[in-house]
């Protein structure tokens, strides 16, 4: 690595506030750290490492039911640290670059927990904070930690927060903290689904973005810690190495954002996915009972866009803006349901609370979008959950006592497609309401734990993380990821969709090829995720690992930093995550699919008839580890690695 | 358009996303030759469908009519087609070519 006198792209030190006592302090990070992780995701693991609770010692251990448990619980003790993490591209103005990372270990999972979300925010944090703002401890009531450009954090009292959604929250937050200043403070809050701890609770900013998956709203709750107000100074932005030269590359790059690469996500943006994923039988529908939804021109991509009204909207510093803002009328007949409504509109929320609940009334599922948003529940483990909840009452393994939801009545009659009783479940669910509300709370695999009767087997989930709208047994190089992937159940930190929907392999069909794609296409999320790009952005690049590498030098300085560094690095990252969770009791058991998925061929659609063996995962996931280089167990050698 | 000089049939291209905004119809019927590459396809449903090229399709320097980048082919809503691979292909009456982005992420 070569000598460089100044620290270009990062700040250099961590800000790690302790919510117990209220101390705070700088951690220096090592420029070769910063060097090795790159920022964000990559980053964000190894300080999860660093800060890791101390009982982070159960490597090679097979838990037992129980003793998982207390681990689930213990991610809401006090010493689970929440990170917020930025990247060297923060502060440059390319684009997509506002974007941050929030990991903690999930109290979903037990294992990590690495979202990321975008826009204002990643600019102050990178501002007031450093390369990463570590919270620690638990405040004795209620607290809102304000952060200004001094970097000093202040803890002021939350309790008038309490209760509110998270939209009213931040606009609270900004009217309380607002000094006349051109520049707004920018706000992460919880909404009453992170103050109930419920295990997949969102944390929100900037106008409801969401690092949604995992419960890191949870975690933020459990140190009773509502919001985040961050104004940094704009002094502070780190140099970057070569100014000249990231201005033409940022010209051009914003320049290709705006062409072929980007086209879907500008126009339609992802809820395209609908009607495509139904065709090709990948559309998972009344709990993954089915691959194709009857009503999915309904709530497709292409009949929002010609029905309803929608706008787009952009993060910060982003070209492409992707986010489609969808608003219905005053023309609902259901009572509460009715009002204008608008809300931002993405393909896994329109999946979870539409076809995999069975409902196919657009409006129904936008209103339960926005309620998901309010309330700070992440949309697909909430469908997920719900749709569990629906299948396993339908046969008859919910009783009285289960669905009662806490208002004295004989309790709710669940079925797929009702969309009024779906957001009532919202509800219960973001304020832990009666029996059926606290039960889902917890997510669908300890739901069917505590139910049980066979129900674990259509819990369609992968480490406690609900599954996305992808159905797994008809993109076969997709399914190995999802059972593989640190975080759980999740399409973003593998992108191995994208050979299933390729020419370059059989979706429907196994090979021993699968292996090795779905660890490069893990890696090339984690390079993305670490730098940060926009995923969104991923078919912009010429040769992305090229082309990022000479932004990274440019940025840094480094000038001996090449596409093949940037390659190990993003490995390092894999091999970061899965030694995280290693620490805290991950078996070669958790890496599979949910039960329905490897016992119950697709039934419906072009891949009628198509399934997907233990066997044929089992090889998989063996190959799999080879191309990692770990063992066959799967485990990654903690000492190697340098922990 | 090439006309059709062998057995013919009846291909349904169905269009997803803004190809089918585009258009202003969710499918397209075209009589091809049932050995037809993909290319004399993609030449049918320009001539039936103008308001396709600029977006969906696009007109090379050569004048042949091409995919657009962002864009790509499945047959069948099974098999996803290389847009440079133009062997002829066997159709048979009922059969699909979609037409969708290649932009698969959500």
């Amino acid at each position: 690595m070569s000598a460089v006198s100044t620290l270009y792209g990062y700040r250099g030190y961590a800000t790690v506030v302790d919510l117990t006592t209220g101390e705070y302090r700088r951690d220096p990070i090592p420029p070769q750290v910063l060097r090795a992780t790159i920022g964000g995701i990559g980053l964000g693991t190894w300080l999860l490492h660093r800060y890791a609770a101390p009982q982070a010692d159960h490597d090679g251990e097979l838990l037992s039911r129980s003793a998982r448990m207390r681990l689930l619980d213990s991610a809401l003790e006090p010493d689970n640290p929440l990170i917020f993490v930025t990247s060297p591209l923060v502060g440059t103005r390319l684009t997509t670059s506002s974007k941050f990372a929030v990991m903690t270990r999930s109290p979903l999972t037990g294992f990590i927990a690495d979202g990321l979300s975008s826009s204002h925010l990643a600019v102050e944090l990178k501002r007031a904070c450093g390369d990463a703002l570590v919270i620690t401890g638990r405040s004795e009531s209620p607290a809102l930690l304000r952060l200004d450009a001094d970097g000093a954090p202040h803890i002021g009292p939350a309790g008038h927060l309490m209760g509110l959604s998270t939209m009213d929250t931040e606009a609270a937050v900004k009217l309380e903290l607002d000094d006349g200043s051109r520049r707004p403070v920018r706000v992460a809050c919880i909404g009453p689904a992170g103050e109930n701890l419920v295990r997949f609770a969102s944390i929100a900013n900037d106008g409801g973005r969401q690092a949604g998956r995992c419960g890191p709203g949870a975690v933020m709750g459990s140190k009773n810690l509502k919001a985040i107000a961050v104004r940094g100074n704009p002094a502070s932005d780190p140099q970057v190495a070569d100014p000249d030269a990231l201005r033409v590359y940022a010209r051009d790059l914003s320049r290709r954002s705006l062409g072929a690469a980007t086209a879907k996500y500008r126009e339609l943006g992802t809820i395209a996915n609908v009607s495509v994923f139904n065709r090709l039988g990948t559309l998972p529908t009344r709990n993954f009972q089915q691959s194709t939804f009857e009503d999915a021109e309904a709530v497709s991509g292409e009949a929002l866009h010609q029905t309803k009204t929608t706008r787009s909207a952009h993060c910060a510093n982003c070209t492409i803006g992707c986010e489609k803002i969808v608003t219905v009328g005053k023309n609902s007949d259901r009572g509460e349901q009715t009002g204008e409504v608008s809300a931002r509109l993405e393909y896994e929320s329109l999946f979870a609370l539409g076809p995999l609940v069975g409902v196919g009334d657009p409006d129904a599922v936008i209103r339960a979008v926005r309620r998901c948003d309010e309330l700070g529940l992440d949309t697909i483990s909430a469908g997920g959950v719900i749709a569990w909840a629906i299948e396993t009452a339908q046969r008859g393994l919910l009783q009285n006592v289960d669905l009662d939801n806490g208002d004295g009545g004989a309790g709710l009659s669940l079925n797929f497609g009702d969309g009024a009783t779906v957001i009532r479940l919202l509800d219960d669910i973001g304020h832990r309401r009666g029996v059926l509300g606290g039960l889902l709370a917890e997510g669908s695999r300890l739901a069917a734990e505590h139910v049980g009767g066979g129900s674990e087997a259509w819990a369609m989930q992968v480490k406690g993380l609900e599954m996305p709208g992808y159905e797994p047994r008809s993109l076969k190089t997709l399914a190995l990821g999802l059972a593989t992937t640190p975080r759980g159940a999740c399409h973003n930190r593998t992108s191995a969709y994208d050979a299933d929907f390729s020419p370059d392999v059989d979706r429907l069909t196994v090979d021993d090829r699968r292996g090795r794609i779905a660890a490069d296409s893990e890696d090339f999320a984690a390079a993305l995720d670490s730098l940060i790009w926009c995923k969104f952005l991923r078919r912009a690049f010429g040769d992305f690992w090229e082309e990022s590498a000479a932004v990274y030098r440019m940025v840094t300085g480094w000038e001996d930093f090449d596409a093949a560094e940037l390659r190990r690095a993003a490995a390092h990252v894999a091999d970061l995550k899965k030694a995280y969770n290693q620490r805290w009791g991950w078996h070669r058991s958790d890496d599979t699919l949910p039960g329905r998925t490897l016992t119950e061929p697709l039934t419906d659609g072009v891949a009628s008839g198509v399934g997907l063996t233990v066997e044929e995962l089992d090889a998989m996931t063996a190959d799999y580890y080879v191309a990692r280089g770990w063992g066959a167990d799967g485990r990654v050698d903690l000492a190697a690695i340098g922990l | 358009m090439n006309p059709v000089t062998g057995d013919a049939v009846i291909v349904t291209v169905e269009l997803f996303g803004m190809a089918r905004i585009h258009a202003g119809v969710n499918h397209i019927e075209l009589a091809v030759d049932a050995t037809a590459p993909v290319a004399a396809l993609v030449r049918a449903l320009a001539h039936e469908c103008p308001e396709l090229i600029g977006n969906a399709l696009c007109l090379p320097e050569d004048g042949a009519v091409a995919v657009a980048d962002g864009y790509a082919l499945n047959r069948n809503g099974l098999a996803f087609l290389s847009p440079d691979v133009d062997v002829p292909l066997d159709w048979k009456p009922g059969d699909s070519l979609l037409l969708l982005s290649n932009q698969a992420g959500g």
